[in-house]
């Protein structure tokens, strides 16, 4: 998703009020009434239906008159909320390029006042969900349809508290810097996804260390739950990063030890098809994957686990027991939802398509509803055709990124002046471009058309391409790799 | 059904005891306390909100803004709370505890949103502060709508009518956020000028 902060230089207080009131109104209402909006703005000389008009125009609101007359915050008005309070924090003075796309979160490079470079992660949960079929609002039956900006506020916030309380405690993590509405703000990590490593000169180490990180966060109470290379980050050094912590569970989760084996056999998997690991203790009796032989591979029930420690940080934090039921609630209502939608009765091309989903919530639920990694950009083997690695450059511009190297970004930016606050941007030519007033509602539904129509690409060409598999294919799990890392490239052009 | 009854539209804004009540009304409140309420809507609910926290004595405008916001949510919570235990009462019918829990939801919902305005005065951010305190008072007239419609879909006596307990609840959360809100407005201004 494109994110375009030019605008922020020309809303004035009255605009973010009434863009408040908007999210505000959203606590209860999907379309938030005009009416409404208009008592929780209470502009001092009315004109709250202009400034809608306005924040319309700018596409930081989407109008629904079907029932009545209504509006809703797009990602960018949400964007805009936060970006616009860590900037009045001093937290950051200007956004760069996007340097990351996954399956709900975009990154962005943001420098500070001082030229420091830093990475902000937007939360974007349910960007990719079906949504052909909706749950109906009703309170008195117990279900509830899950408000996209609380549940990406939701996600923003553990992963904000995770990182902290893991940075607290040492481990090689992002530095956490500050967290708004759906808006993480964190350190940029130097280096590269381990999955475009071709080759490293300590491979036994890096292999040390991760299983390391395994059972240290073990010791602390925690399973990662999706400890992968695409998940790990490895600089020139070969130092290790984890930058991306969406599944952690507690060790007394009742399948933390499925979990925990899981995500060792994952990495073993890896180090052993990537880099050939041929020491002792990755040796395996042909055909077999257990530790019956006694080689060393940790054991869940051998970690000495001190529990507790880390789940006080947490509670310490904000991000508590409520916020994660509230999380899994979502997880079950997504699913839920997927597998009723072969239920549904639009016509013969949604059905088609409907039949498409659902082979994609099978391929999902297989992957035990794990989030999709991350894709990071830069590649050490840019030069190299027809890798993977170049295949996400072309679709994600991780060669601009090459050209540009970190702390260059300010450089290119255009100064904004916002309330006394300087917020630059990269100059991408976009002040010539005019506003579009189209129905945004049929926008959703070619989307979700386009959407559809890209997962059975994916699908056609995961099926279509052997070897592209087998070099992904380093973990169980991660077996459906091409066609996630072609949902992601094509994500990163929409 | 019927909800328990307690005291007067003040002593719910102020969430406490009436023995309690009477011992902090003896206080003499400070001369800003008075100038700032007289700015407000509700001057005797004002002082009482803002007397009852000792803090009051010594604070400045931005920090009275801060006492009346903590005022409103604390008695948005203790409704949300209330609300709450009579949904899981023995007595209360099966059909009507959802009812309940929602309602409880929208005034802790209110709570949050208080909480967010808070954060926001602490970083003189008054229009978002602005904002958030509306918003805290308009969510619990979502409670309302909700056993309007029940009541609509229901017949007879059994009908379940907005009870009068909830509409005072209600009316002191409403009356405590408009202090909040006018005490904010002052904010505002002075930052204008």
């Amino acid at each position: 998703m494109k994110l375009d902060v030019n605008a922020l230089r020309y809303l004035a207080k009255d605009d973010f009020r009434v863009l408040t009131a908007v999210e505000m109104g959203m606590r209860n209402h999907e379309i938030v009434p005009a009416e409404l909006v208009d008592r929780i703005a209470r502009l001092k000389h009315g004109g709250t239906y202009k400034v809608l008009r306005n924040l319309l125009k700018n596409k930081l609101v989407h109008h629904d008159a079907t029932k009545y007359d209504g509006y809703r915050l797009t990602y960018l008005g949400y964007d805009f909320l936060a970006i616009k309070t860590l900037v009045n924090r001093g937290v950051f003075a200007s956004v760069g390029r996007q340097i990351g796309v996954g399956k709900e979160s975009d990154i962005f490079e943001v420098a500070t006042e001082d030229g420091t470079v830093l990475a902000m992660k937007l939360h974007r949960l349910g960007r990719t969900s079906f949504r052909a079929v909706k749950s109906k609002r009703d309170y008195l039956r117990h279900r509830r349809s899950f408000n996209w900006l609380y549940l990406s506020r939701l996600a923003a916030l553990k992963e904000f508290a995770f990182m902290k309380a893991l940075g607290d405690h040492g481990f090689p993590v992002p530095a956490a810097v500050d967290c708004n509405r759906h808006c993480v703000i964190m350190s940029l990590v130097q280096g590269y996804p381990l999955v475009q490593v071709k080759e490293l000169q300590n491979p036994d180490d890096v292999f040390d260390t991760i299983l390391g990180l395994i059972v240290r966060l073990a010791e602390h109470g925690l399973i990662h739950c999706d400890f992968n290379e695409f998940n790990i980050m490895i600089d020139d050094d070969e130092k290790i990063t984890v930058i991306d912590f969406p599944q952690m569970v507690s060790v007394s989760h009742r399948n933390a030890q499925m979990f925990f084996d899981r995500d060792i056999e994952c990495i073993y998997k890896f180090f052993n098809k990537r880099f050939n690991l041929t020491s002792e203790k990755n040796e395996e009796q042909a055909g077999s994957e257990s530790d019956d032989e006694g080689n060393s591979r940790p054991s869940f029930l051998s970690v000495k686990k001190t529990a507790g420690s880390l789940d006080k940080e947490l509670a310490a934090s904000g991000y508590t027991r409520k916020e994660q039921v509230e999380m899994d609630k979502y997880i079950e209502e997504d699913a839920e939802r997927h597998d009723s939608s072969s239920d549904d009765d639009d016509d013969d091309d949604d059905n088609d398509k409907v039949g498409d989903a659902v082979s994609l919530v099978s391929l999902k639920i297989d992957q035990d509803d794990s989030a999709e990694p991350d894709c990071n950009l830069a590649s050490r083997d840019s030069d190299v055709p027809g890798t993977f690695s170049e295949e996400n450059e072309t679709s994600c511009s991780s060669e601009k990124r090459l050209e540009s190297p970190s702390g260059d970004n300010g450089e290119a930016m255009k100064p904004l002046e916002s309330e006394g606050k300087t917020l630059s941007q990269k100059d991408d030519n976009n002040d010539d471009d005019s506003s579009e007033d189209a129905d945004e509602e049929e926008e959703d539904a070619e989307l979700t058309k386009q959407l559809n129509k890209q997962r059975k690409k994916a699908i056609a060409a995961a099926s279509g391409r052997r070897r592209p598999v087998s070099s992904r294919n380093a973990c169980k799990d991660k077996g459906k790799g091409t066609m996630n890392s072609k949902i992601q490239r094509q994500a990163c052009q929409w | 059904f019927r909800l328990p009854d307690s005291p007067s539209t003040l002593a719910l804004a102020l969430a406490a005891e009436p023995e309690q009540q009477n011992a902090k009304q003896h206080r003499q409140p400070a001369l800003l306390v008075q100038s700032t309420c007289n700015s407000t809507s509700f001057y005797d609910l004002c002082i009482a909100a803002l007397a009852a926290d000792p803090a009051s004595s010594t604070a400045d405008v931005p920090g009275l803004g801060a006492i009346a916001v903590s005022a409103a949510a604390n008695n948005a919570s203790g409704t949300a709370a209330f609300l709450g235990n009579a949904s899981d009462a023995a007595a209360t019918p099966q059909a009507d505890r959802a009812l309940l829990r929602a309602c409880a939801g929208k005034y802790a919902a209110a709570r949050d949103a208080l909480v967010q305005a808070r954060a926001s005065l602490a970083e003189q951010a008054y229009d978002y502060a602005f904002v958030h305190v509306s918003a805290a008072g308009e969510y619990p007239a979502v409670c309302r709508t909700l056993f309007r419609r029940r009541q609509q879909q229901q017949r007879g006596a059994s009908r379940s009518a907005y009870p009068a307990e909830l509409a005072k609840r209600e009316e002191a959360l409403r009356r405590l956020c408009t202090i909040a809100l006018d005490i904010i407005s002052l904010l505002q201004n002075q930052e204008t000028y």
